[in-house]
């Protein structure tokens, strides 16, 4: 099976500290053999007393103890090493997920969700420290001790050993019989119960307060109720299934005292002699080893299938193909754009943008247009090469922007989002993050710019506030004004404005306009519009539709077309007034 | 009792009652794990008195019933902590959904609710497997070994004690260490909660981070805070070991 593949793998992060894996594996075996070494002074004990010897015994009992003291140090030692390894393994499955992340095309976080996507890099990796710093370990001790103690079994007396060594093999038998294939197939099953649980509880708690209505609440619950029905259900039945073999191994484990017993009366009945009592004894001592030793392989398996389970699930991220990059000096001409018969899919059935050519001269002002949906976004974000279109090329500055190292395409583009995030830090960090070496007079230069100072103002340390934390949030406009601070501090010659579907307020709606207009001059504006009165003067308006354009041309022109910009040209102004007797009544 | 069951392990009141069903089933169970043990013990002095000769009826009976007894008792122990478990998991995870439900919204942004939720659920698992595995055996395996002492105990008080006084010591250098220990895992856990809060923004901000060409420097500064959790674990790994290390050698000796 592919458990071995698995611990290959796993093995493979953890980079210097490999050696120290096994070096845990061999130190748990020794501290395992050492373990069975009292046994012997035991066997020794009885051989003296058995002989009214006494002189000895305190001497055998104090390596015994020595013995066990010595084992559990070495286990100790054993586990620190393999705790070590195991924290080193997570922390570069980590590393090393995190880095092709950021190297995948942006739709694949929006594919996974980003909740779902960190639960795989956070969570997965931490399934794996259990197994790596605990089982592993066991696993070499859980191999040495059964080899000592058959040698030792067989040593001491063979036929005995045999006896004891009878219902050891039962249970092994029984305990493959219960963790075969279908236990694998139980194990995802019961995962995905579980995963299905948690969704319908999420759809459950979240659904309740959006969607008031009783009907849907009665609707969303039973689904929730009945994923727990089915989870129940299946559990039980499992519970079920798994209980009688669960009882016949732990009567096989615990039946070696049985054994021993036969075997005691086949060796009695020719004649008992000193070294048979001895032996008895002896085995009377240590067949409960043998079964604790049974007991501790028996969880082994368990924790492999989790293991395996998050390796799968932490190739699903690995598996996802990494944007190409270039490396080459190529610098782009100027800073046109150009799209020649662009084609893009999110999911690969429906295309998003279809086919659409462009031509956007250095230093131009362009605006997309077009109903919700309609794929401006998408084409924007093709442009900065968020993700690669499946068909056509886009230039910027004469260069297909595949060619063009990713870090200097980003120093050519920049893209103000329909809704920025920003990271937790200071306004500071935040407007800093596209150029680190920035003096604060420049932030401040910036923030001014993209008429930021009111926010700055009512936040109790300016710039050095730290957001996210003590209450401290902004609007989706003050955010979306930080992000432009952020790009006129950046200063590419290529910018692409997401304008933000709803304002909260009319006054950020001014302000944000004021900011944008603040970074036009000199530069290629890609402007996605949603009030259309920011737009009159373009160069040249793209109406888009369903994903392809419908019309261009200057304002003046779309408006004579009397298609679908006149269309929402009205419907505009009629919104704008609504809006504006609205206020003033 | 049950009323402390029921609030600590959000038990329902039948519950509670299986748990302590779980309990005594764990303690009898671990009790007729003894049984061998006499037998084994009159084999012995049968061998060294020479009086085997002509009791192995007596004693195969005896091998019978003791591992009839132990696959008994096993049957109830399974009964008792897997299925009812199981049972009021469902009944535990509709009520923490009611409860969640309560919480006013704007308490937690929509998808921190989500996030809540799942995790909610996930630590409802965790609880399922602690009810149905850990704890009734940790119990059961108290009640017996008390029991068992007691009755050496009754035989013997020297060798009683002998036996039992580690047991109080090793539960106090526990309670000693608690304090210390929780405040190494307290430690760790935050430096675990910046990772992921740190993983969950960095996915949510990777579009911003790459349109700054930022997304190398935030990674360098995460790297930084996985670097920690990994220095912390290993910290409140070791000072675990310390404690647990001189607990269990005061057991063993
Ligand atoms: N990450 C995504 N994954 C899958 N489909 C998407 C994704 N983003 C957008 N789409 C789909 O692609 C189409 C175009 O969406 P896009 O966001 O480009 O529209 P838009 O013109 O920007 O709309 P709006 O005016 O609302 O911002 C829509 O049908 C949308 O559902
Ligand atoms: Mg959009």
């Amino acid at each position: 099976m592919s458990k071995n593949n698995d611990l290959e793998r796993l093995l493979r992060y953890a980079g210097r500290y490999k050696a120290l894996m096994y070096l845990s594996w061999v130190l748990s075996a020794i501290s395992a053999i050492l373990a069975l070494l009292p046994l012997i002074c035991i066997w020794l004990i009885i051989r003296d007393v058995l002989a009214s010897e006494y002189t000895m015994i305190a001497r055998y009992g104090a390596y015994a103890v020595a013995l066990a003291i010595i084992s559990m140090l070495v286990y100790i030692v054993a586990l620190m090493c393999s705790h070590i390894a195991a924290f080193r393994i997570v922390a570069n499955m980590r590393k090393e997920m995190l880095s092709h992340v950021i190297s995948l095309p942006l739709g694949v976080e929006d594919r996974f969700g980003s909740g779902k996507m960190r639960k795989i890099i956070n969570d997965s990796s931490a399934a794996t420290e259990t197994y790596l710093a605990h089982q592993l370990p066991d696993r070499a001790a859980a191999i040495a001790t059964p080899i000592g103690l058959i040698a030792m079994l067989l040593w001491f007396d063979w036929r005995l050993g045999l006896l004891s060594l009878l219902p050891v093999v039962l249970g092994f038998l029984i305990m493959m019989w219960m963790t075969g294939e279908r236990m694998q197939e139980r194990m995802k099953q019961y995962q995905d119960a579980l995963a299905d649980m948690s969704n319908q509880a999420v759809e459950y708690v979240r659904g309740i307060p959006v969607v008031k209505t009783f009907g849907q609440t009665i609707y969303s619950f039973r689904l929730f109720k009945d994923s727990i029905d089915r989870y129940e259900k299946w559990v039980i039945e499992y519970t079920k299934e798994l209980m009688r073999p669960m009882i016949i191994y732990t009567g096989a484990i615990n039946s070696s005292f049985a054994f021993i017993t036969a075997g005691a009366f086949i060796l009695a009945s020719g004649g008992i002699t000193t070294e048979i009592i001895l032996n008895v004894l002896f085995y009377v001592i240590i067949t409960p080893v043998i079964s604790i030793t049974l007991t501790k392989i028996m969880f082994k398996s368990e924790e492999a299938m989790i293991v395996h389970d998050a390796i799968m699930r932490v190739d699903t991220i690995m598996n996802e193909k990494p944007q190409s990059d270039a490396h080459n000096g190529l610098v782009p001409s100027d800073s046109s754009v150009k799209l020649e018969h662009v084609t893009f899919s999110y999911d690969g059935k429906k295309d998003a943008v279809h086919d659409i050519s462009i031509d956007i001269p250095s230093g131009s002002l362009v605006a997309f247009v077009g109903p919700s949906g309609g794929g401006k976004t998408t084409l924007a974000s093709l442009i900065a090469r968020f993700f690669d279109p499946q068909e056509g090329v886009i230039r910027i500055g004469g260069l297909d922007i595949r060619d063009i190292p990713k870090e200097r395409l980003m120093q050519y583009v920049s893209f103000v989002f329909q809704d920025s995030h920003l990271i937790k830090g200071t306004i500071k960090d935040n407007v800093k993050l596209a150029k680190p070496d920035a003096s604060d007079a420049e932030v401040l230069e910036a923030l001014r710019k993209a008429e930021c100072m009111d926010i700055i103002e009512k936040l109790p340390d300016g710039i050095d506030t730290v957001l996210g934390s003590g209450g401290i949030y902004l609007s989706g406009g003050e955010t979306q004004r930080i992000a432009i601070a952020r790009t006129i501090l950046k200063d590419s010659p290529v910018i692409i404005l997401d304008e933000a579907t709803a304002f909260a307020d009319p006054d950020n709606e001014v302000k944000v306009q004021k900011a944008f207009s603040s970074m036009l001059d000199g530069r290629t504006v890609i402007m996605i519009a949603h009030r259309l009165s920011s737009i009159t003067n373009a160069d040249r308006i793209y109406v888009l539709s369903d994903g392809e354009i419908r019309e261009n041309g200057t304002f003046n022109e779309l408006l004579g077309k009397n298609g679908l910009f006149s269309q929402m040209w009205k419907d505009y102004q009629s919104s704008v007034e609504w809006k504006v007797g609205k206020e003033a009544m | 009792m049950i009323k402390r069951l029921e609030r600590t392990f959000a038990l329902s009141e039948k519950g509670a009652r299986d748990l302590v069903k779980g309990f005594i089933a764990c303690a009898v169970h671990n009790l007729t794990l003894f049984v061998p043990v006499g037998i084994l013990y009159l084999l012995a002095s049968d061998m060294l008195m020479n009086t085997l000769t002509g009791r192995g009826i007596f004693y195969a009976v005896l091998c019978i019933i003791s591992v009839v007894l132990i696959m008994i008792s096993y049957r109830c122990v399974y009964k008792a902590t897997y299925f009812s478990t199981y049972v009021e998991s469902g009944v535990r995870r509709v009520s923490l959904a009611e409860k969640l439900r309560k919480i006013p919204l704007s308490y937690f942004g929509k998808k921190d609710l989500a996030d809540i939720t799942s995790t909610i659920m996930a630590d409802a698992a965790t609880l399922e497997t602690g009810l149905s595995h850990w704890v009734p055996e940790l119990i059961g395996a108290v009640i017996s070994t008390t029991i068992a002492a007691l009755s050496i105990m009754f035989f013997d008080w020297r060798m009683g004690l002998a036996v039992l006084w580690p047991i109080p010591v090793a539960i106090l250098i526990v309670i000693l260490s608690r304090n210390v220990q929780y405040r190494l895992s307290r430690r760790s856990m935050d430096a675990k909660m910046e990772v992921a809060d740190g993983i969950q923004e960095c996915i949510e901000t990777m579009r911003d981070l790459k349109s700054c060409n930022a997304e190398k420097q935030y990674l360098k500064g995460l790297f930084g805070k996985i670097d920690k959790v990994e220095k912390r674990s290993i910290i409140s790994e070791v000072g675990t070991a310390v404690f647990v290390v001189s607990a269990s050698f005061i057991l063993k000796i």
